[in-house]
């Protein structure tokens, strides 16, 4: 005697789903145990505990293993205040800077306009789709050497690169972000008689930044690619080359300092993104 | 208790479990018979899961002892199967798989627990969906699977954790009964809490009554119907007179509060019934 | 139409789908689609595709016909350079170089990040205490550590290998990690419920459950591993499709830039194609979300 079976697989989902948040809000903890949560300064502690670990297997590694030219923690620590105040790295780190931003500034304008036409209009979006997933599918800084040769050693050549680097994710997020709008908004728009150019800045708009958010996240780490690479092979003034250079002359605790600076400064980049997240869209909650 | 009295099959005997400071649940004491569903019910948040984990022996006594046929138990005990509110089906087995689990790990072949696992996959009603997958079962296929899977591997007690709250009223209903009809085909001592006063006098020969914080043995109460039982039980008058009084119980704010006047209708039961006494409903 | 997903703000792994994000792909039941006509609808995007194909042809053709050389060449002139390039074998020794260091260099990272996140998925001080270094290695443009294995190893296969594996490596960790993390405890109870022993807790629970996180982390490892070998191959390497590339544009060859720039298209293109498949095969029983 079995009984007929309907499933509702989204039902299901969600039943199970509920079913499971209500029992673990209720145990303390699988174990049975309660969670106590470390204190940020325990945590702290630990993690500062590590990296002076990490420095020191690196240090005494060094000395013992690899030739003197091999960076090392005593070394890169004590040129720090060099580095910072040499005037190459200075005019370096800001010509490297200052074109990812405007790069990242070109290819958010460029990228959200064609993500939006592609996001809103189903044609221009199947015109476009092989072009664009071929270029997110292949490594973008195939196409330095490429752009070497139309804009010589020339910066132009790196920002071209960082701008094609950021416009693919943000063409993609945006686009994503502009199709997957809720019919339901188009329809209040719609009610109220809101002209189609209202329909794009008021609801098309602003439902695709959360996208165009986390495709400017990912933009941010493929530019900073790109810029290297184009500074490595187009020899161009820039943080690149900086490590470039100092590592092939020796240098090479001045190279780390720099490639610290270099990692700061995507995290930073990335930090301020998710800062504007949570605060330019404090509607957007991500789960 | 005589000499011929049937050795409970589970005894929890003067329960108390800490999380730390808190003590969630403090002196519980009851015993199930072979062959005997006792229900548990008390409010929200009272301690009635964690009761069940430590009969399951997820969760060791802070003090006292929880015995399954005379052996205590601190770890998952042989011939103990649990069903959760959660189903906790593993998502990336397939129903036969899922079903087939507790043979499995316990070192069956594949080929060997075949037979009893598609009986019983036919036998809560699932024949045909061996080989799907839970995401495409409804909430009440899988609890279903997840009872298959507590009974495949034949056991003696059955700990059933609000298996049916995590399910639409029409679906709870329909699989009340068909637990029901389930186990009498072979009756097996079982816990079954739950937050539904209906579901416990439905489903229970007696149902223990936690309150309090931390949870307590406040009551047990026999409730006296007979088995088989069928949907006709709910319009019952026994069925009422147990379930308000459960309802005044369990709703006042809180333990101690003064039971009403429909109590002296009730009974109260400490023990199981003794072989000797067995008359069916009535006072004991 | 497969593509690879979009990622949106606040989810750790760049890349990698968010879950609970504005939804892509479960909107609100009320999403509609924009006048659905039955065949005219089919037609009109078959003809979408096409102009667009026809469209990027017929634009390479024309500017390439009427730039120099040395800017930029015709499809076709494209197409036989490549031609050239399989009939001397050229072509074909690069993939092999090429390939050879990803393979080795994508399988290690594999290997490593799954060890390395089911590692720091069980031991929580070991998380707790290196999370913001791996964060930071994460976000670390790997490129820049090119120059310091050049100076230490020099040319060759090793280094090329220990570039893509750079590259590879922190989102097959990542993903491995959060998989292992977030393994539901109520799972874990129930294993426990049946006596499962912990070898078999690993077997029957720990590991079925990872493995689709693994397999997101293979998809974006197979992506990053190719910029790797691509950036190696242009500072570390005599032989493989990044040279090639540098070489060309030493001599202002367009046409062979062109043509083993289509070569490196269609190869990414398929990695992404495979990615994607290997992703979805480990992610079948995932509740579709």
């Amino acid at each position: 005697m079995s009984l007929p079976a309907q499933p509702p697989a989204a039902a299901a989902a969600g039943t199970a789903a509920r079913g499971l948040r209500a029992a673990r809000a209720r145990q303390p903890r699988a174990d049975g145990e309660p969670q106590h949560a470390h204190s940020r300064g325990q945590i702290m502690a630990v993690r500062v505990i590590a990296g002076m670990v990490i420095l020191a297997i690196w240090q005494f590694g060094a000395m013992a293993f690899a030739p003197a030219y091999i960076p090392r923690p005593s070394r890169t620590i004590t040129q720090i205040p060099g580095v910072l105040s040499d005037q190459q790295f200075l005019s370096g780190t800001a010509s490297t800077l200052l074109a990812i931003l405007e790069g990242l500034l070109i290819a958010v304008v460029i990228g959200t306009v064609i993500g939006l036409i592609m996001g809103r209009l189903r044609d221009v979006d199947r015109a476009l789709r092989l072009y664009v997933n071929s270029f997110y599918a292949m490594p973008i800084v195939a196409l330095v050497p490429l752009l070497t040769v139309w804009f010589g050693y020339t910066p132009n050549a790196r920002l071209a690169i960082i701008v094609i680097e950021a416009t693919l994710p943000i063409v993609f997020n945006v686009a994503e972000g502009a199709r997957s709008i809720s019919g339901s908004y188009e329809d209040v728009a719609r009610t109220y008689r809101a002209p189609w150019w209202r329909v794009w800045t008021g609801v098309a708009l602003p439902a695709s930044l959360p996208y165009l958010l986390g495709g400017l996240d990912l933009a941010i780490g493929r530019a900073l690619i790109g810029a290297v690479v184009a500074e490595f092979i187009a020899g161009l003034n820039g943080i690149g080359y900086y490590i470039l250079f100092n590592v092939r002359s020796f240098h090479q605790d001045d190279a780390v300092v720099a490639v610290c600076v270099l990692i700061a400064f995507a995290l930073v980049l990335r930090a301020l993104i998710n800062l504007a997240v949570r605060r330019g869209l404090p509607w957007y909650r991500a789960a | 208790m005589t000499e011929s009295a049937p050795e409970a099959m589970i005894r929890i005997d003067r329960l108390t479990k800490r999380y730390g400071e808190r003590a969630v649940l403090q002196d519980v004491s009851f015993d199930v018979a072979p062959g005997e569903i006792v229900s548990v019910v008390g409010p929200s948040g009272c301690g009635k899961t964690t009761l069940l984990r430590s009969i399951a022996g997820l969760a060791p006594p802070s003090e006292g002892s929880v015995s399954i046929a005379g052996r205590e138990v601190t770890e998952p005990a042989e011939g103990v199967a649990v069903v959760f509110q959660h189903f906790g089906l593993f998502p990336w087995k397939t129903v036969f798989g899922n079903v087939a689990y507790g043979l499995t790990v316990a070192g069956m072949r594949r080929k060997d627990a075949e037979p009893r696992v598609r009986q019983l996959i036919s036998l809560v009603g699932l024949e045909g969906f061996e080989k799907s997958y839970p995401y495409q079962l409804s909430g009440g296929m899988q609890q279903r699977a997840g009872l298959a899977r507590a009974l495949a591997i034949e056991p003696r007690v059955l700990v059933m954790d609000e298996p049916f709250a995590s399910l639409d009223a029409q679906t709870r209903d329909l699989l009340q009964l068909e637990l029901l009809r389930i186990w009498e085909q072979r009756p097996t001592a079982m816990v079954f809490v739950t937050h539904s006063i209906d579901e416990a006098v439905l489903m229970g020969d007696r149902i223990v009554i936690l309150s309090g914080r931390p949870s307590h043995v406040h009551d047990i109460v026999d409730v006296g119907i007979g088995r088989p039982r069928g949907r006709e039980v709910v319009d019952s008058e026994r069925f009422r007179v147990v379930r308000d009084y459960l309802w005044t119980v369990v709703m006042s704010n809180g333990a101690g509060q003064s039971r009403p006047g429909s109590a002296d209708e009730v009974t109260r039961a400490g023990d199981p019934p003794s072989a000797e006494s067995a008359e069916g409903p009535g006072p004991i | 139409m497969t593509q690879p997903r979009p990622s949106t703000p606040g989810s750790p792994a760049p890349g990698s789908p968010a879950p609970g994000s504005p939804a892509p792909g479960s909107p609100a039941p009320a999403a509609r689609r924009r006048r659905l006509r039955a065949p005219t609808g089919r037609w009109r995007a078959v003809l979408a595709y096409a102009v667009g194909l026809a469209g990027g042809v017929v634009v390479w053709q024309v500017l390439g016909s009427h730039s120099s050389s040395e800017v930029f060449v015709s499809l076709s002139a494209t197409l036989s350079r490549l031609g050239q390039l399989i009939s001397d074998g050229s072509l074909q020794s690069a993939l092999t170089a090429s390939f050879s260091v990803y393979a080795v260099g994508v399988a290690l990272a594999i290997v490593t990040g799954a060890a390395g996140g089911l590692l720091f998925a069980r031991r929580a001080l070991l998380r707790l205490a290196l999370e913001p270094y791996l964060i930071a290695l994460y976000a670390a443009p790997m490129v820049a550590l090119i120059p310091f294995l050049l100076a230490l190893m020099g040319f060759g296969f090793w280094p090329k290998v220990i570039v893509v594996w750079l590259f590879a490596y922190f989102p097959v960790q990542f993903n491995t990690q959060r998989g292992a993390q977030s393994i539901a405890p109520e799972l874990i109870d129930v294993a426990r419920s049946f006596r499962t022993r912990e070898r078999d807790i690993w077997l029957h629970v720990a590991i079925p459950y990872t493995l689709p996180y693994l397999m997101t982390g293979v998809r974006q490892a197979l992506a990053r591993g190719l910029v790797g070998m691509i950036a190696a191959e242009f500072f570390l390497s005599a032989t493989g499709l990044g040279s090639l590339l540098i070489i060309a544009s030493e001599r202002f060859d367009t046409a062979e830039m062109l043509a083993v720039t289509l070569v490196i298209t269609l190869v990414g293109v398929a990695l992404m194609a495979i990615g994607r498949l290997i992703e979805a095969r480990f992610a079948r029983w995932r509740v579709q979300q």
